[in-house]
């Protein structure tokens, strides 16, 4: 499968033009990681955002005392790592591979490239990462009421 | 060089000459990663060669000081079986007095035995008188001289004691001293058959010797003619870098473009701030994109190929109409979510 069908099932970038998709694909990189590898740990710099495109990942956070606690678990074609591209914060939490896995990544760098050359494709991104954001944020929510 | 139009960067990419330049040095590289590669073998086998001749060599000189060592272990065992040798004489001489010593005694022994056996005779004949005897006075005279041959028998058999006693002691130390005579024999034997095996194995380390030298000659020699085959792969490798650097040069007069270690560059026309970069090679990892060999990517003057940025796929920045914004504002709500 190329870059443009792995981009294409995202539902990253939903409603963008196939120019648009295949620009991405240009600008999106191919990373490979063996079970237990980490992408990216809890509290490291954040400067890109991953797309699952083979493979799971395990979403860890580490407590005050130590320990590591499995949050979620994302397989293909979830995708992490945006909070830091919205936010500029410290990375939330520790991504850790649960099997061979595949990703995309697209840097801060490479997604201001996309949106020198796309203003409405990158608008659509982030407001696809918005409505991803929003769907979590009401499921917590949610949760909190269950709770309380 | 003049700064050109993305078309006209396309335009040059396309053209035979280009091709056939682009496929030279594609070709060269090849033979020089090759060429490297073997050049690269030839270094390590002669590093290996040379260090097994250095081992070869070395192990041949040990091998002549263990054959060094063995004759001097021989030397030093054939002066201690002669010494022993020496003395096993001085301790024969010994054994011989001392033999000739008990002898004597034996005889001596043997002398005083008969003695003593004599007068228990004499005694027991007197005893025998004295019974028969019928005149009292002979008696008398009789008892008298048996009391006199009991005090000599007792003399005697005391010396035969004593002589008994001695000759046991002197046999004992005779036949010690035998045993001492036949111990240092077989050291001295010990010795003597210890130098013929040291002699053999010396012998033996000297051809295992001269063996190794001559294995340390070959792998010297097998060195040389590999190092000879490495400098030819070298000169080679030069040869293919002089004719890739000739290459990279024309392509600044063919093409009117600057040459790179990985990129040929033109200053882009419709923005004087950047440059249009083309990568000779494939890159999957090395740089914030991945690179494809021929492609036309641009990059900023400042930045250079630290950010490379892809060309949009028309080419142009696409400035048509675009609704897409707009239906998200002016889209309802979804049906679930509506409260």
């Amino acid at each position: 499968m190329n870059k443009v069908e792995e981009l294409q099932k995202s539902r990253l970038f939903e409603g963008l033009l196939p120019e648009e998709i295949e620009m991405l694909a240009e600008l999106t990189q191919h990373r490979k990681f063996s079970r237990e590898d980490v992408v990216f740990e809890q509290g490291g710099v954040g400067d890109s955002l991953y797309l699952l495109v083979e493979g799971a990942v395990d979403v860890v956070r580490k407590r005050d005392d130590g320990a590591e606690h499995v949050i979620a678990a994302l397989d293909a074609p979830d995708f992490f790592g945006e909070m830091s591209l919205i936010d500029k914060e410290y990375r939330s939490a520790t991504i850790r591979a649960k099997s061979e896995t595949t990703v995309l990544c697209l840097t801060n760098e490479n997604l201001h490239s996309f949106a020198r050359v796309y203003k409405n494709g990158f608008t659509l991104v982030v407001i696809n990462i918005a409505r991803v954001l929003s769907t979590r944020l009401r499921k917590t929510n949610q949760k909190l009421l269950e709770k309380m | 060089m003049k700064a050109l139009w993305l078309r006209e960067v396309q335009a040059v990419l396309e053209r035979e000459d280009f091709l056939k330049w682009w496929q030279s040095l594609v070709d060269l590289e090849q033979k020089l990663l090759a060429v490297w590669s073997r050049h690269d073998e030839f270094l390590a086998q002669v590093n290996l060669m040379d260090f097994r001749a250095e081992f070869t060599q070395k192990n041949a000189i040990d091998s002549l000081y263990l054959a060094g060592e063995y004759e001097d272990t021989a030397a030093q065992l054939l002066a201690e079986a002669s010494e022993i040798e020496n003395k096993s004489y001085e301790a024969a001489a010994h054994f011989e007095s001392q033999r000739i010593s008990a002898s004597d005694v034996f005889s001596r022994m043997g002398a005083v035995e008969n003695n003593f056996l004599s007068a228990q005779t004499e005694v027991r004949g007197l005893g025998d008188s004295i019974k028969s005897e019928k005149d009292r006075e002979r008696g008398e005279e009789l008892r008298n001289l048996l009391k006199k041959k009991e005090a000599e028998q007792m003399r005697l058999e005391n010396e035969f004691r004593e002589a008994a006693v001695l000759y046991e002691r002197e046999n004992s130390r005779k036949i010690s001293l035998w045993e001492e005579v036949e111990q240092m024999w077989a050291r001295s034997l010990e010795r003597n058959l210890g130098v013929s095996e040291r002699r053999v194995k010396s012998k033996r380390a000297r051809r295992e010797a001269e063996r190794l030298f001559k294995e340390a000659e070959q792998h010297k020699r097998s060195s040389k003619t590999l190092q000879a085959e490495a400098n030819e792969a070298d000169q080679k490798k030069k040869d293919i870098q002089q004719a890739i650097e000739d290459l990279r040069t024309s392509s600044k007069r063919l093409f009117g473009c600057l040459i790179g270690e990985e990129f040929l560059y033109w200053p882009r026309r419709e923005n004087i701030n950047e440059v249009y970069c083309v990568p000779i090679h494939d890159h999957a990892e090395d740089f914030n994109i991945e690179l494809r060999a021929k492609n036309v990517y641009f990059i900023s003057r400042q930045r250079g190929v630290e950010f490379i940025e892809p060309l949009p796929p028309t080419g142009e920045v696409p400035e048509e109409e675009d609704a897409r914004i707009d239906d998200f504002f002016q889209r309802g709500r979804p049906e679930h979510t509506a409260p």
